[in-house]
């Protein structure tokens, strides 16, 4: 979230929640006590099927309209229209008509459904990934506390208005109060409103089928049904066991005791445990708990049911207990996972796919629940063979979690990768325009032909290049002859040594840089290597960089060239074309790398310390572990990004890796806590403290970039170069790329929405103890323990303890 | 008025645009180079045509870039003149004169190739820097039409 505030956007949904849970209390009550009343229990599962046809088709017209128009009017509707229903079926009741409480009961599941949809799909666009993952069980615990509260109220209610169907008059005034609520938040937040989410026409706007396409929705669909499945499995468990032990009013106390005791335990787990599981272990534990909870209880049901039989009072407890647990962690952690994956779905596809996903997936869940079990009873098959069933549903289910997680953690890392840049066009690939450029007069136009040519290949006709071989500018000429001789011209390649000759020794550097761009690699002028030698050695930076340029892995005999490439990768201008030579001439190039790189104060360059990295992938780490040992942190940081760009990941030991990002880590930690005691006019060294930390932030991204590929720096750019939702999912993906121990280090310095206050209380657990700012100024002037090796550090600490 | 130490002067620079995100441990070498320099009203500190290398940093005082008497812009603290001769020697585009007393750091090319290369950011601050100072021209440019 970039500018909401948080705390407001939470107590609404809350708001929301709790007349939801009220509302939909003051729904099941009735409508249970009405149609088990009028037509007993063993008509429950025709009912589910029910719920899947119906069910269905309100979730594609949801989907539908969702698709056409924005959230809150989709919304809004839909909870009026239901809340007409209720007023209708209240008429309808009290009229007598029972059969009524069926379409009741049908409507329950939808209506349930259909308000996380309507909640999720507001908090997805008022609350990032982070926040979702932090904040959104806080919003599920709001519907507990409404659900406990609706059904504590059912009691007095049902006293004061005398009737049970008179209960729905209070369903319809929480339904009202949702909406009310609902608009009340657009209001509040209009961009909660982002949408339409179709263009008027649905142009541009991908099919269900495009929506489908990718993996993740496919995999949430497949999650969310056996997650319906396993829970109405354990539904159909608790009430056939329940009633196997009660009947009568015996019955109803245990139901209402039960419900009492499921409300609070899920209040409580929510306001104190799913948020910091989440936070603490992430969306694998949030989306796989729940089933491997439920696994765990179906089997010792089963071991129960093998042994002391389906009748045991301890088979009647287990049901209790799995049915509790699985609506405790449903609420709690899958409900707050499920939606925090999909915020890796593009906006305007997120509420259109979520109401197919959770509406249509759901409903048709519960509807081969249904299927099932009246075949199962028609069979004849007992408690033995449901439990066996829900615990096979209930693995796939679990393993199917673990599918969701690393297909969600693959679809970050490709978000993170997407760029905004369309892929380039080639720009050669015109015939007609190439032998126009060559052709031109203008001598610019002729060099960018050239340029393409080698990128063209047949394309250039050889006329073309014959012309731009007796172009007046001498450069000009040089590279078509160049071009003519390297497809085997024989009096080009003569034409070429002679004029490269002449043009080394121009008093023109652009014309001494065309000598060199002759010397390329067919090498074709007489004495190239002195004339190469010449050339490294011009007083022109732009000449020498072409020159080297020119080097060929052929010249890595040569020391005399070898040695002016490598003294060349000191010198900022020509740093770049000698990194790329110090390549082409390998194995030659490394004892002098090597030597330049031990050299006092050398390895402070970090083209110098490039070539190393790029040597060390292929000589191993030792042409590199000088800079990698470096007191000076630059330096490391130097050669770690090195080896991450030259693709050495493996090339550094695991020890030296964890040295360095523990040394990053506390440094960080000491850095932040020590700015932290300053005062607000120790300005310089305050901002010397803020580089410190930055640096630390480089040099454990630098390490985690090594230890877990490209991913993480992908992510922690994504981090630094966007706002709001989309650099929530950097964070995401960082969060999900590295371990724990990583991450209590790595995230707290890569968050920039953290102040360094904040981010140094993250940090205490990696720093030294608190103290005052003398003390510290006193530390970082002397460094007593060559803790802070910063010669600027103490110079600025120095001049704080004067002022 | 005593000259400025190491730490001031880096914190100078760091109130320059083109420099504030270097960090301070870098630009306290910068600051070693630079020369430290002090301008009266009405004293030239760049001549048009002249062939130089090096950019100034003002750090107190305000100084005005003008070709003759037409005055492109006024440049204050943190403001910087010169930098597309520090990075390609060639005559200068404009003069550079004191409107009150002045002081700058005199930052030269070679110090500036040394931080391009290990600094890329600076790069993008050098451009972001050339192309609000060609808006502004060309804006003057428009107004005076």
């Amino acid at each position: 979230m970039s500018h909401t505030p948080e705390r407001d956007v939470i107590a609404l949904l809350t708001a929301q929640a709790i007349a939801f849970g009220v509302m939909l209390a003051l729904v099941v009550i009735p409508a249970n006590a009405l149609f088990l009343d009028a037509y007993g229990a063993k008509w429950l599962p025709a009912t589910y099927i029910a719920i899947a046809v119906v069910g269905t088709a309100a979730s594609a017209l949801i989907a539908r309209a969702a698709r056409r128009t924005r959230l809150v009017r989709v919304a809004t509707v839909s909870l009026f229209g239901i809340a007409v229903l209720y007023a209708a079926s209240w008429l309808i009741l009290a009229a007598g008509g029972a059969w009524v409480s069926a379409g009741l009961l049908v409507l329950f599941p939808i209506a349930l459904q259909m308000g996380f949809v309507f909640l999720g799909g507001q908090a997805g666009r008022l609350l990032d990934v982070r926040q979702m993952k932090e904040r959104f069980p806080r919003v599920v615990g709001g519907f507990s506390v409404g659900f406990l509260l609706g059904g504590l109220l059912g009691i007095p209610l049902l006293d004061l208005l005398g009737s049970t169907e008179n209960l729905l008059l209070g369903a319809t005034a929480a339904q009202l109060a949702f909406v009310g609520l609902l608009l009340k938040t657009e209001r509040r937040f209009p961009e909660v409103r982002l949408a339409p989410l179709e263009a008027p026409h649905g142009a541009g706007r991908p099919p269900a089928r495009t929506l489908f396409a990718s993996g993740l929705v496919l995999l949430l669909l497949v999650y969310q049904v056996l997650s319906a499945m396993g829970s109405w499995l354990l539904d159909y468990l608790l009430f056939n066991r329940a009633s196997a032990q009660y009947s009568g009013d015996e019955l109803t106390r245990f139901l209402s005791a039960y419900t009492a005791v499921l409300n609070l335990v899920a209040i409580l787990f929510l306001a104190l445990l799913a948020g910091p599981l989440l936070r603490r272990f992430g969306l694998r534990v949030g989306l796989v708990l729940n089933p491997a909870v439920v696994v765990a209880l179906l089997a010792v049901m089963a071991v129960v049911v093998a042994g002391p039989g389906a009748a045991a009072y301890g088979l009647f407890v287990l049901t209790a207990v799995a049915r509790l647990a699985d609506i405790v962690l449903s609420d709690g952690t899958t409900r707050t996972s499920v939606n925090a994956s999909f915020q890796i779905v593009p906006i305007r596809d997120r509420l259109a796919v979520q109401a197919v996903v959770e509406g249509i997936g759901v409903p048709v869940a519960i509807g081969a629940t249904g299927v099932v079990l009246l075949l199962m009873n028609l069979v004849g098959l007992g408690v033995g063979a449901v439990i066996v069933v829900a615990a096979v549903l209930s693995v796939i289910w679990t393993a199917s979690g673990f599918a969701v997680y690393r297909t969600y953690t693959r679809a970050l890392a490709d978000e993170m990768r997407r760029r905004s840049l369309a892929a380039r066009a080639g720009l050669a690939d015109d015939d007609a325009a190439l032998h126009a450029l060559l052709r031109s007069d203008d001598a610019r136009d002729v060099r960018l032909g050239l340029d393409l040519l080698p990128g063209t290949a047949s394309l250039a006709s050889t006329g073309a290049l014959r012309q731009a071989s007796e172009h007046a500018d001498p450069e000009v000429r040089l590279r078509a002859l160049v071009q003519l001789a390297a497809a085997g011209d024989d009096r080009a390649a003569a034409q070429t040594s002679a004029l490269a000759t002449v043009l080394a020794r121009s008093a023109d550097p652009a014309e001494r840089c065309a000598a060199a761009s002759a010397l390329g690699p067919q090498r074709m002028v007489t004495n190239g290597q002195g004339m190469l030698i010449g050339l490294l050695d011009d007083a022109d930076p732009i000449v020498r960089a072409a020159a080297l340029d020119a080097v060929i892995p052929a010249d890595a005999g040569e020391l005399d060239v070898v040695s002016r490439v490598v003294a060349a990768l000191e010198a900022p201008r020509t740093a770049g074309s000698a990194t790329a030579a110090v390549r082409r001439l390998g194995n030659s190039a490394v004892p002098l790398l090597a030597a330049a790189l031990a050299h006092s104060g050398a390895s402070r360059r970090p083209p110098l310390v490039l070539a190393a990295a790029s040597a060390a992938t292929r000589h191993g780490i030792a042409v590199i572990e000088p800079a990698l040992r470096d007191r000076d942190r630059v330096v490391v940081l130097a050669a770690l990004d090195a080896l991450a760009a030259a693709d050495g990941a493996g090339v550094v030991p695991a020890d030296l890796l964890k040295d360095v990002f523990d040394d990053a880590a506390a440094h960080a930690a000491r850095a932040l806590a020590a700015r932290t005691a300053l005062a607000a006019s120790d300005g310089p060294l305050r901002r010397a403290l803020d580089d410190e930390s930055d640096l630390s932030r480089r040099l454990v991204v630098a390490v985690l970039t090594l230890r877990h590929g490209d991913g993480v720096r992908e992510a922690v750019r994504v981090v630094d170069g966007t706002e709001g939702q989309r650099r929530a999912l950097g964070v995401e993906a960082l969060d999900v790329l590295i371990s724990r121990d990583e991450a209590a280090v790595a995230l707290p310095l890569v968050r920039r929405d953290l102040t360094p206050d904040e981010q140094a209380a993250a940090l205490r657990h990696a720093g030294p103890a608190a103290r005052g700012r003398d003390l510290w100024i006193e530390e970082m002037a002397d460094d007593p323990d060559d803790v802070w090796r910063s010669s600027w550090v103490a110079l600025c600490a120095r001049h704080a303890s004067r002022r | 008025m005593g000259s400025l130490g190491v730490v001031e002067r880096v914190a100078a620079l760091h109130r320059v645009q083109l420099f504030a995100g270097i960090p301070g441990r870098v630009l306290a070498s910068v600051a070693e180079c630079a020369t430290e320099r002090r301008f009266s009203i009405g004293e030239v500190l760049m001549e048009e045509g002249a062939v130089e290398a090096h950019l100034y940093a003002v750090v107190e005082g305000s100084v005005k870039v003008h070709r003759g008497e037409r005055t492109l812009v006024e440049l204050g603290p943190g403001a910087t003149v010169g930098e597309l001769a520090a990075l390609v020697p060639a005559p200068r585009a404009a003069s550079v004169t004191a409107l009150e007393p002045t002081l700058v750091l005199r930052v030269d090319q070679t110090v500036l190739d040394e931080l391009l290369v290990d600094w890329p950011e600076l790069a993008h601050g050098v451009i972001a820097e050339l192309v609000s100072r060609l808006r502004a021209t060309s804006e003057f440019a428009d107004q005076g039409s």
